[in-house]
């Protein structure tokens, strides 16, 4: 039956969100972690999202999506001069990852918002299932 | 008088999957809306009901293998036509899903299904007062 297939359609989109969700909330509560190099410092985390195509359960289109990799921001971590804090070098310099907050925080409500049009949509599905199960009550 | 019941349902027998399979596309568009290169989808909704109306099948095509390892097309490929939409707006990273039209045709179709559900109710019931003779 095509309905149970969206719930899986949005549920993917559901678990896909979540992890960006999460990637998110790590990168911005490791904005201030520092590091003594700058190949310790943390590197902010981005999933990259990929549409699932199953052509036995779905035929020609394509059945949800699915985070295919996370990959690693390659910008450079900003040396700070810090020479009193515990991890910094022999120089004074402490390593801080190189994080937007502002494009964090964007990208969250981003993030957000698609989780709950995934939402909506189980919701919907789910009382459009239960309504065909009761057709001729 | 000959009560034909699989004739008393209509279209709607037959519009009930056709919405369910719409369901799922849209679905997936709106899953998509951050996957890059993502296009659109739709099912042409009016060229199955032409169809449907001039009493044709979409016309499996026989094609014509010679060799054995020659595939036939897909049979689920045959009953609709699976389209792109064209965005208003396409994104920078080739996607070209637009939230909210992807939401309103989810809520149109949505909508349209339960329409079906509800005249087929009504026939049902119909059917059923008929049969008990009440």
């Amino acid at each position: 039956m095509s309905l149970l297939n969206v719930l899986d359609i949005s549920g993917s989109g559901m678990t896909a969100s979540s992890v960006r969700l999460s990637a998110i909330s790590s990168n911005l509560a490791n904005a201030e972690s520092g590091a003594t190099t700058p190949e310790e410092a943390y590197k902010a985390k981005q999933p990259v999202f990929k549409t699932i195509y199953d052509k036995s359960r779905f035929g020609e289109t394509g059945g949800g999506v699915e985070v295919s990799d996370i990959q690693e921001s390659t910008k450079e971590p900003r040396s700070v001069y810090q020479p009193s804090n515990p991890l910094a070098n022999e120089d004074g310099m402490v390593f801080y990852p190189s994080i937007n907050p502002i494009e964090q925080m964007a990208d969250m409500i981003s993030a957000s918002r698609t989780y709950s049009n995934q939402v909506e949509t189980f919701k919907t599905t789910k009382q459009l299932i239960s309504q065909t199960l009761n057709m001729g009550q | 008088m000959m009560i034909s019941i699989d004739k008393a349902f209509g279209i709607h027998e037959k519009a009930l999957p056709l919405f369910a399979k719409r369901m799922e596309v849209l679905a997936n568009n709106i899953s998509n809306q951050d996957t890059p290169n993502y296009k659109a989808q739709d099912i042409d909704f009016e060229a199955v009901l032409k169809r449907a109306n001039q009493g044709q099948q979409f016309k499996k095509v026989k094609v014509l293998s010679t060799a054995g390892t020659h595939i036939q097309p897909d049979k689920a490929s045959s009953d609709y036509d699976i389209k792109y939409v064209t965005a208003a707006t396409p994104s920078l990273d080739g996607n070209t899903v637009d939230p909210h039209q992807a939401k309103t045709a989810y809520a149109e179709n949505s909508m349209r299904y339960q329409i079906s559900l509800n005249f087929l109710n009504g026939k049902i019931r119909g059917l059923m007062s008929a049969i008990r003779g009440e």
